[in-house]
Formats: C-alpha cells, structure tokens, sequence
C-alpha cells in the first residue's frame, strides 16, 4: 500500500511542478508586461502633458467649455487631466494584457478566477468611491436648484437623488463583482421602480396645491406659469 | 469718435437700434468725425446684412470687426445676453484704439428702447466734459432692476467709494485715457474676464482713479433672447463677477470709507410701467429656501444671523421686513465665503437666490409702487447699512475665524 | 530659449513675502527618503494657499555634500537626489503659475574641492588660467589680518594641497577653495552661469558669502572696493539683458558695512539686515526696546530701489557676530543654557523653541517681523512652530524634515524610517505627532492660521514693504511704538516686549483728530487728542492701526 500512496504522493507532486512550471513563465510575462505598462504609461503621461502644453489646451479647454470636466480634477489642468486618464489607461491595459497572458498558462481555473476576479474588485471600489462623491455633490445642486424652482419638495428630491445615484453605483459596484447577477437586477428594477414611484407621489402629493393654482392661473389669463418675479428685469 | 455695437445672431433688434445709433451721431455730433464699429461674432441670421440695411447709403463709417465665440460662450447663456462679449468689447476697445479715437461709446444690440439722445448721452460727457467713465442710469420701476438696487448698487458704492447706480450697466462710454488703461491690464486673452466684464470695467475704472459720471439714459427695454439664464443663474453670474473683482482688489477698497455722489446729466423721466409681483409668493420662496437651505447658508452665515432669518419665517407675512444692516451682513458673510471657496461658487450664490426673493418681498412690501423718490430713499438707507457694516465685511475678510465649513 | 521672469514690477521684491526653504527637507515625491523637485511642485498649492509671493532654494546643484550643498560641484545641473532639470523647469512654471517668484542660491565666492574647475587647477602648471582660478600660495602666511569664521572646525584659511603642492585660500571649509576674481576667466565663468538659470526663467539669486570675492594683502579681505566692483560687473551684466530679477546678497556685517552692498542702487537690491535679529530676539528677552531701535537708527539710509531682508531664523545658526562681546553673553545665557544648543558663534535653534514655544512670543516677534522696514523671510516650518534636535551634528538641527502630517516619517516621505536623511522631530512637545500641516489646517485657532491671516493682511499695505519707520520714545521702554509711513499711508504699530501687561502714553498730538483703527478686527479706537495717547498692552500683545483722518 505503502508503495501506491507513494506512487501517487510522487505523481501528486510532479503534476504540481509540471503545473508550476508551466505557470511560471505567464506569471513572468504578467510582471514584464505590467512592469512595460508602467514604463509606457509613465513616459505617455509626460510626454503628452508636455505636448498638451505646447499646444495651450488648457486654453483651447477654457474655450470649449472642457475645462468644466477639469474642475473635477484636483489641479485643475486639463491637459494634467487628460493626461492622468491616458496613464492609468495604459496601466489598465497592461494589466488585462498581463491577465490574458496568464490565462493562457493558467493550471487551474481556481487561480484564474482569483486574479481575474482583481480589477473587478477594484473597479468596483473606485465606482463606489466616485459614486459616492457624485452622490453628495448632486445632491447639493439637486436641493439648491430645486428650491430656486420653488418645489416644495426639496430636500425630498434632493435626499432621493442621492439615494437614486448611490443605489446606481452600489449596483454598479456590485454587477461588477459579479455577485448574484440575476437577484440584483431585479432588487435594483424593484429599488428603482419604488423609489421613483415615491418621490412622484410625494412630489405630486406635496405639490398638488401648487399644481391646481398654477392651472387655475394658467386657464385664467393662459400665460405660461413662473416662479415669482421670473417674469421681470433683476439686473 | 467711435460708438461700438456687440451682435450675435441680433437680426431681430438691432436695426433699429443702428437707426438710432446713425441718428443720434448726425443730429449730435455731426462736427466730430465719428464711426461705428460692429463687433460680430460670426452671426448666422444675417445680422450684419441688416445691419448694412438700417444704416443705408451711409454704411461708410461701419467699421466691422470680428470677435471669437467660443463654444464655451454659448454652453451658458449669459445674463447680458451677448455671447463672448468680453472678446466683443475687447474687439471694439482695440479697433477704437486703433482708430485713434478719443472717445468711445458701447451699446447693446438687443435694446428696443435706445433713443437717438443715448448716443449723445454717452459719449459727451467723455468727449468735452472731461470725464473717463459714463455709466448709464436707468428709469425702472420699483420692482424692476431689484438685483442692482439690493446688492451691486449698494456692494460697490460701500466698497469703492462711488455712488453709481449701474456698476454693470450694458451701455457706456469712455475716454481714450481709459481706453488704454483698460486694454494695458492683464487677462482680455480667451475673454478672461468672463460674463462679468461690465463689473470689472466699472472696478477698473474706478479703481485706476478715472472721473466717472452717470448719465440718465430713460427706460431701458431689453430683448431678452429664449435661453435667457433664470434668476439663479443671474445671481450666479452677475454677483459672482463682482465677488470676484472684489477679491482681487481687497487693497484697493479695504482704505475707501464713506462714499461720494458722481455728477449725473440728464433728466430723470417717468419711471416705466413692469409687470405687478407677487409679494406673499416670494414670501413664500424665501420660507422654502430657509427651511431647505438653511444648512448650506449656516456654511458661511453665523448663528446670529441664522437666528434672525428665523424670526421672519415665523412672522406673519404681513409684517414681513427684513433689516437692512442684517441684508448688508448678509452679502458680506457670503463674499467672504466666496473668497474663502467655502461651497462652490455656483452652489454658494445658488444659495442666495431666496435671501434675495425675500429681500425683494421686505422691498416691495414697503415700497409698493411707489414713485421714484420713495425707492430712491430707501435705497439710499439700505447703501447706508452697507456702508456703516463695512467694518463688519473687513474685519471678518482680514481674520475669518470660525467659519463652519 | 531665454525665458522671462515672472514678476512685472521691477520693484516686486520689496512687497514680497520670501519663502525659504530646502528641497531636501520639504517634500518626497518618489519614495527614496529625501526631498526632491516632484514633491516640491506637490506642496505648491500649500505655499500658494499660505500666501508667500516668492521662494527661495537652498543649494540643489550637485555636490558632495559636506556643507548642505553649499560645496557646489556643477553650477548647471541639478543634484541627483532631488531631481532633474527638466523637473526644475517644471517646477519653476509651476512656481509662476501660481504667481510665486522663484529666487535660487549662488554660491559665488567659492566651490567644492569636486568641482571640475578645482580639479583641473590642481594639475595644471602655476600661472596658467586654469590654475588661477583659485587663490594659490606657497606659503600659509598670506593674508594673515583674515579671520576665521568656522572657528569650531577650521584653524587656518589655507590647506596644503599635495597635488598641486601650493596652499589653496579657503575662508570657509578646507574643502570650500575660493574662486579668484582676479582671474577676469573666472567671472566671465560665473556670468555664464547666471545667464543659464536666468535664461530658464529664474527671478533672483541670493548671492552666497558675498563680502569675501576678493583677498588683499594686509586687509582682513572683507568689503573690499575690488569686490563690490566684482558686485557691480554682475549687477550691470543682468540689468542689461534681462527685466525684474533681484540680486540678495549675503553679508553677514554691520549695517554700515551692509550698505555698501546696495551700491548706488548698482549693487545688490537686498541685503539681509543681520545684526537687527538677535537684537529682536534681546529686546523681547531683556523687555526692553532699546536694542532694537538703537540698531535701526544706526541702520544707514538706502537707495529707493533697495530693500533690507528681514529674518528671525534661516537655516543657518542665530548668529552673534554682529553683537558685542557683551551682548553675545546675554545672548548665550538667555536662549542657550544648553551648551549643545551654541555652534560657531551663535545658537543652532528654530524660532518655537527659542521662544519656548510660547505663542504669544511667537506671535509678537512675527509682527515685528512684518511690520519692519523690509521683506519678511519665514523659514520653512516655522509657520507651524516645528522645533529643532540640537543634538544632530553641525546645523542639520534645523535643517529636519518638514512636518506635514502626524504619520510615519511626519507625512514627509513614503521611505523605511531609517532612509530619511534626516531624523524627524519626535519629541513631545514640538514633534510631528503634536505639530504639523494637516493637524493645523483643521484647526481654525492654529498658527498656521494666524500666519496666513497675518501674511494676507500684510500684503494689503505696501506700505510695510516701502514705507519708512518713526519710532515713538514713550517712558515705558517695555513698549515699542513705531509708525511706517507711505505718502498717505500712516500706520502705527505698538508692541509689548513684556511678558506682564504695561500702560503705555504716545504722545500724537500731531495727529490731532485722527482716529486709529485696529486693523486685524478693524476696530475704531477713540480719536487721537491733544493729550497724550493712552493705550494699556496685555502681555506681548501688539496693536496695528490705521491712522484715519478726519473725513473732510
């Protein structure tokens, strides 16, 4: 017996270097590759930074209105901007590459998932960060606008906006890491659904009054309806 | 002499007010040799045809020039009106440069109510009076203009010293010496000065020490275009710009106390007709705003003042008033918070909107539709608040502690 | 590609506000744990915010080292550890951008016993160019009247040099030879060089040890006139090809001596005002104002066109050779009971500690610092109050790395602890833990604060930065009153040295009817009448007014 645990242990052990073996070189070409990516991108971003500046788009930006994206961008430079997406473009790129470069080699399907499963990890993470920054900042213009429309409603609106937005990236995040496909879109359409339906009823409830009256003036004198003082020169 | 007319796509409007422009400069001025110049910016409705048109056999003094509208210009519309209309005065101010003009005048192409006397109004006072500014002066009605009365009036005489009824005015005229002051300072590349421009020509002016004068030019009817900013966005846009131009001459104002009138020609006319405004509604949008907003405000107002703005909401709106010196406090809290980039500067000035509606309900309430004396005295007491809280703006703009953002 | 300066008035010096700071010890962008270029373009928006106008590097050039890059080995290149000079370009737009002026060290008066000039003098024959760019003798008794200025580690101004079998003339470190500039090559050398970084865009350079270019038999080789027309050879070099740079010189003299420095307004534009600082820091120790008014009213007049610079720490020791015997015992028993604390002849301190991290005293010497006739020089770090380590060899004490954070390494850099080239602060009391940016920019009381509110304000009044200085002689000599002047501009500052509350009398009878405000709350103080003026200071506390006329 003794000799067939061995016979087996022995085989056990070989098929594990073969696998590693031929694991191995993927790996190396995942770390050349990555480690290229790195290189490409870091040269891609300085040189198209210094084109960019050459050419003054940061200017031609301010001029079509591009540079509105920019204010999202911690310096405010468009062109660092453009930059920045263009490295992490290429560093991204070099990673699937690496991937795909693995797969090829890869032994078992366990291994694959788990560095396949990766970027999906962090893409998810980033969507949730972002999202949850748009979340806040849409909320804000949401309130402000909406009390500038006089909706009674608000900070409703506003409350359900954000929500609307983090359902979307938490669904988003979630999609991307691939847990329960078919439950999440249906939670989400049902979340979704609800919500909208909601706020329309509190939106309508709330504003029902306001409705009747700006009808009632509307079948008055047929004017079109405003908000107070919208119809006369501030400046 | 040269009169310059922004235009873009203002085919609707502006042969008259060309007619009027050719008018005004042969019946006033038919000595001096004068030209108009048409600041253009690629119009596509033939503007410049009809420009031709209006002016007719004549058209010889047209000097037309083309100015750049950026895609950026017409993403958001302008207050004003004119897309890119600081490259457009930026073209006129050159060309008159160029022309070796010693005085120039700016009109607005979509005026409806521009008389032939406007051009003489202008550009006289530059021309032989031996003033550098003419800032125009406006008959409206109480409810009319509410924005300049409650806050760029009031703002920029407390800070700058000058009493002028229309810092932003569309209409003006100046003299070569600001001309060229005005093209030798920094940042007319790509229109930097934004929608602003008026304001900062006015600050320049002012601040660079030039005589300034008002004339008193009558109503003035304006065409509003279909995508005219609502009232948000005018806030933001034009209390923005003068928030702005305050920031970048803190040296300048922060030594200016008290204030003194300009010599104002003309004569006032009978105040327009305007549309009747709903009191209890903006009553009603100021409350909305305190209930909904009072967070974002509580960013840069202090407690006191929050306080105090509760006291209206839970007045009757009847007695609805709100202080003067709490409106002045009010401005300045949020300049420094504008200058301080507490909030964005949209959500900041977004935020102002009710405090200005009911502010405009405390005015209306009082005022009714009262004659031009009536407004103008409770205008003239609301500058006064200013300029008595001035030391309340300075102090807080040299030490802003505590502020809760 | 010759580059224009960022400033567009030529006199922009005199209303700067100058940052002094060390690459090195600033910020780490890659990870290696000493400052470099990258890292300092990322703090930009930290110095922006704070609200300095101009920026002054220490030495970046390659080098071996052994004086903190004061032994400059290239004057054309940047040193490895912080960088490239593409990253220096980079930084230096970045710098304009946010409308900073960028001033850089020269070092003029000698180089490193590295640099390639030094190595080739030393081979080649005596009395060729090549060798007489340094000062060679064959004996070590020439200019014997010089003295010594490292006196803790160098006991003669001459070094046998075994290759070139000639003594070489050092007046700082033996590895530190001194350029001759009776050789005309040599500066025809250093004028290149200014045109180099010049060309690039650079506003000023500080010129380095300036007083000791030239050496005469029989003088102590100090401010002598062959230097000072060296000085004005440079100066004319650069107001003949380029617009608004500035020249700060370096000399650590009296103030008598100092003036010279401006020339005609054809030498330098700035010279550091050096024996002012240790009497500010004597007249806060002794509470009395004597000191300080006594060294500005011996403080000659300069052309319109000069400025003083104004410092209360650098990243050199305090030094006391510009005080009397006397003066330097006070100085010595008052801020340096830690004989580990004195070095050469001053006291190797930051301001906090030396103010025994009071913020009162801080406080009142930053206002003085302000409101000084001159252009205010903060030391990188002592807008926070960061302390020192006295017990690090020669200056390096203060010279520590910036304290941004209360993470590893103070936020200072990504490396293992034991890269760093420095230590950071870790005591108790002045460590990153307690004092740092991040922790100050949250705290709306903190003396990062006051520093920004205190520099803003400054900016406002040119009149600090142009105006002229009154002092006011009341009995009580705890308090010092001074007006700065500037055509209308009046301002009348009044500080109390004491660390008890003092009553003051001003007499400004002069000034009937005027009303004083204060200018940090803007607060009207009753008007000025004929009696004297009573105002009461609670400890080292000071008053800035604006003196109002009566409206007419």
């Amino acid at each position: 017996m003794w000799d067939q645990v061995n016979l087996i242990f022995s085989r056990a052990a070989g098929r594990i270097v073969e696998n590693i073996a031929n694991f191995l070189p993927g790996l190396v070409v995942l770390v050349v590759l990555f480690l290229a990516a790195i290189v490409v991108a870091a040269i891609v971003r300085v040189v198209l930074y210094r084109l960019l500046r050459g050419l003054d788009f940061d200017q031609r930006a301010s001029r079509t209105g591009l540079a509105m994206l920019a204010e999202w961008a911690p310096d405010k430079s468009a062109s660092l901007m453009v930059a920045r997406i263009a490295q992490w473009t290429i560093l991204f790129l070099g990673f699937l590459a690496g991937l795909s470069a693995l797969d090829a080699t890869m032994p078992s399907y366990f291994a694959l998932t788990v560095f396949g499963y990766l970027p999906n990890l962090v893409a998810a993470a980033i969507i949730l960060v972002l999202g949850d920054l748009f979340a806040r900042f849409v909320a804000r213009s949401v309130l402000i606008s909406a009390v500038n429309m006089q909706i009674q409603s608000a900070r409703l609106l506003s409350v359900g906006v954000k929500w609307l937005v983090l359902i979307l990236a938490g669904t988003m995040a979630l999609e991307q890491i691939g847990l329960g496909r078919e439950i999440l879109l249906l939670a989400f359409g049902i979340l979704f659904g609800g919500v909208v339906l909601a706020m329309a009823l509190a939106v309508g409830l709330g504003s029902k009054d306001a409705v009747s009256r700006t009808l009632d003036r509307q079948l008055r004198d047929g004017s079109e309806p405003h908000a107070p003082g919208e119809r006369i020169d501030h400046v | 002499m040269v009169i310059g007319v922004g235009a873009y796509n203002n085919a609707a409007t502006i042969g008259p007010v060309m007619e009027a422009v050719q008018a005004g400069l042969q019946r006033h001025q038919p000595a001096v040799e004068s030209c108009i110049v048409l600041a253009e910016g690629g119009s596509t409705d033939g503007t410049p045809d009809v420009v031709r048109h209006a002016l007719g056999p004549r058209a010889g003094r047209l000097v037309q020039v083309a100015y750049p509208v950026h895609p950026a210009d017409l993403l958001e519309a302008a207050y004003h009106g004119l897309p890119g209309r600081p490259q457009a005065l930026a073209a006129i101010f050159r060309t008159a440069a160029a022309l070796g003009a010693r005085a120039c005048a700016v009109v607005d192409a979509s005026v409806a109510s521009l008389g032939a006397d406007w051009i003489a109004a202008l550009i006289e006072p530059a021309l032989d009076g031996g003033f550098d500014f003419v800032a125009p002066c406006y008959a409206r009605a109480p409810q009319e203009g509410a924005l300049t009365r409650s806050i760029v009036y009031p703002l920029f005489r407390a800070l700058y010293g000058v009493r002028l009824h229309q810092p932003a005015g569309g209409e003006f005229g100046c003299s070569r010496a600001l001309l060229d002051h005005l093209l030798a300072q920094d940042g007319w590349q790509d229109g930097g000065h934004g929608v602003g421009v008026d304001i900062w020509t006015t600050t320049a002016a002012v601040c660079g020490g030039f005589k300034v004068c008002e004339t008193r030019l009558g109503p003035r009817r304006h065409v509003s275009r279909d995508d005219a900013p609502d009232l948000s966005a005018t806030i933001v846009q034009v209390i923005g710009a003068l928030f702005t131009e305050q920031a970048r001459r803190a040296e300048v104002w922060q030594r200016i106390r008290g204030s003194a009138g300009v010599p104002a020609f003309g004569t006032s006319p009978a105040v327009p007709e305007a549309p009747p405004v709903e009191v209890s509604q903006l009553v009603e949008s100021f409350r909305l705003g305190y209930r909904e907003l009072r967070d974002v405000w509580a960013a840069v107002l202090p407690p006191a003042t929050i306080i105090a703005l509760k006291r209206l909401v839970v007045g009757s709106a009847g007695a609805f008033a709100m202080d003067d010196e709490l409106w002045a406090r009010i401005i300045y809290d949020f300049a420094v918070g504008h200058r301080l980039r507490v909030l964005r500067p949209d959500h900041l000035l977004g935020a102002l909107t009710p405090l200005y509606l009911g502010w405009l309900a405390s005015f209306l309430g009082e005022v009714g539709t009262g004659d031009a004396a009536v407004v103008d005295e409770r205008i003239e007491r609301l500058a006064l608040a200013f300029e008595r809280q001035k030391p309340y703006l300075i102090s807080r703009w040299r030490w802003p502690e505590r502020f809760n953002a | 590609m010759k580059k224009a300066g960022s400033a567009r008035d030529p006199l922009w010096y005199k209303d700067a506000i100058i940052y002094e700071l060390h690459v090195k010890a600033f910020f780490d962008g890659n990870g290696d744990g000493m400052g470099d270029f990258a890292g300092l373009i990322q703090k930009l928006d930290y110095l922006q915010e704070l609200g300095v106008t101009c920026l002054w590097l220490l030495p970046f050039f390659p080098s071996p080292l052994r004086d903190d890059g004061y032994d400059i080995a290239d004057y054309r290149s940047v040193h490895p550890s912080y960088g490239t000079l593409d990253d220096f370009r980079t930084f230096l737009q970045a710098a304009h951008e946010r409308g900073m002026q960028v001033v850089i060290e020269l070092v003029v008066n000698h180089t490193s016993d590295q640099h390639a000039w030094f190595q080739r003098a030393r081979r080649a024959a005596a009395g060729t160019v090549e060798r007489d760019f340094y000062v060679w003798s064959d004996s070590d008794e020439q200019y014997r009247e010089a003295r010594i200025i490292f006196l803790d580690t160098e006991r003669s101004n001459w070094t046998w040099d075994s290759e070139a079998r000639a003594y070489y003339w050092h007046r700082f470190f033996s590895h530190q030879p001194d350029l001759n500039y009776d050789n005309p090559a040599v500066l025809e050398e250093v004028l290149k060089i200014m045109d180099f970084w010049l060309d690039m865009g650079v506003d000023g350079f500080r010129l380095d040890a300036v007083p000791y270019l030239v050496e005469r038999e029989g003088t102590n080789c100090e401010n002598l006139p062959e230097t000072h027309a060296v000085i004005r050879r440079i100066r004319q070099h650069i107001d003949d090809h380029y617009e608004n740079r500035m020249l700060l010189a370096e000399a650590n003299q009296w103030p008598s001596d100092v003036r010279a420095y401006f020339g005609e307004a054809d030498e330098c534009h700035m010279a550091y005002h050096f024996p002012l600082m240790p009497r500010i820091f004597m007249g806060l120790h002794l509470e009395d104002r004597h000191p300080i008014t006594d060294i500005l009213e011996q403080t000659p007049a300069i052309p319109d066109s000069s400025q003083w610079a104004l410092f209360l720490r650098n990243h050199d020791e305090l030094t006391l050779e510009m005080v009397t015997d006397e003066e330097r015992d006070y100085m010595y028993l008052a801020y340096s009971a830690d004989p580990q604390a004195r070095l050469n002849l001053g006291i190797r301190r930051r301001l906090a500690p030396l103010m025994g991290n009071s913020r009162r005293r801080i406080e009142l010497l930053t206002s003085i610092l302000f409101s000084f006739p001159g252009t205010p020089i903060i030391y990188y770090g002592d807008e926070i109050g960061m302390g020192d380590n006295v017990y690090l060899g020669d200056r390096n004490g203060v010279r520590t790395p910036m304290q941004w954070t209360g993470d590893r390494n103070a936020g200072f850099s990504r490396a293992h602890p034991a890269r760093l080239y420095s230590p950071v602060i870790m005591d108790p009391v002045n460590g990153y833990q307690a004092v740092n940016v991040e922790a100050q920019e949250s705290d709306q009381a903190s003396l990062l604060h006051w520093m920004k509110n205190m520099i803003s304000l400054r900016k406002m009044f040119k009149v600090f930065g142009r105006g002229s200085i009154e002092f006011l002689k009341p009995s009580n000599r705890k308090v010092l009153p001074y007006f700065r002047r500037l055509g209308d501009d009046l301002i009348l500052c009044v500080a109390n040295l004491s660390r008890f509350t003092q009553p003051v009398e001003l007499d400004l009878s002069a000034l009937d009817g005027c009303t004083p405000v204060e200018m940090f709350g803007y607060t009207e103080f009753p008007p000025i009448g004929r009696l004297p003026y009573f105002l009461t200071l609670a400890p080292y506390a000071f008053y800035w007014f604006e003196l109002q006329r009566p409206r007419s």
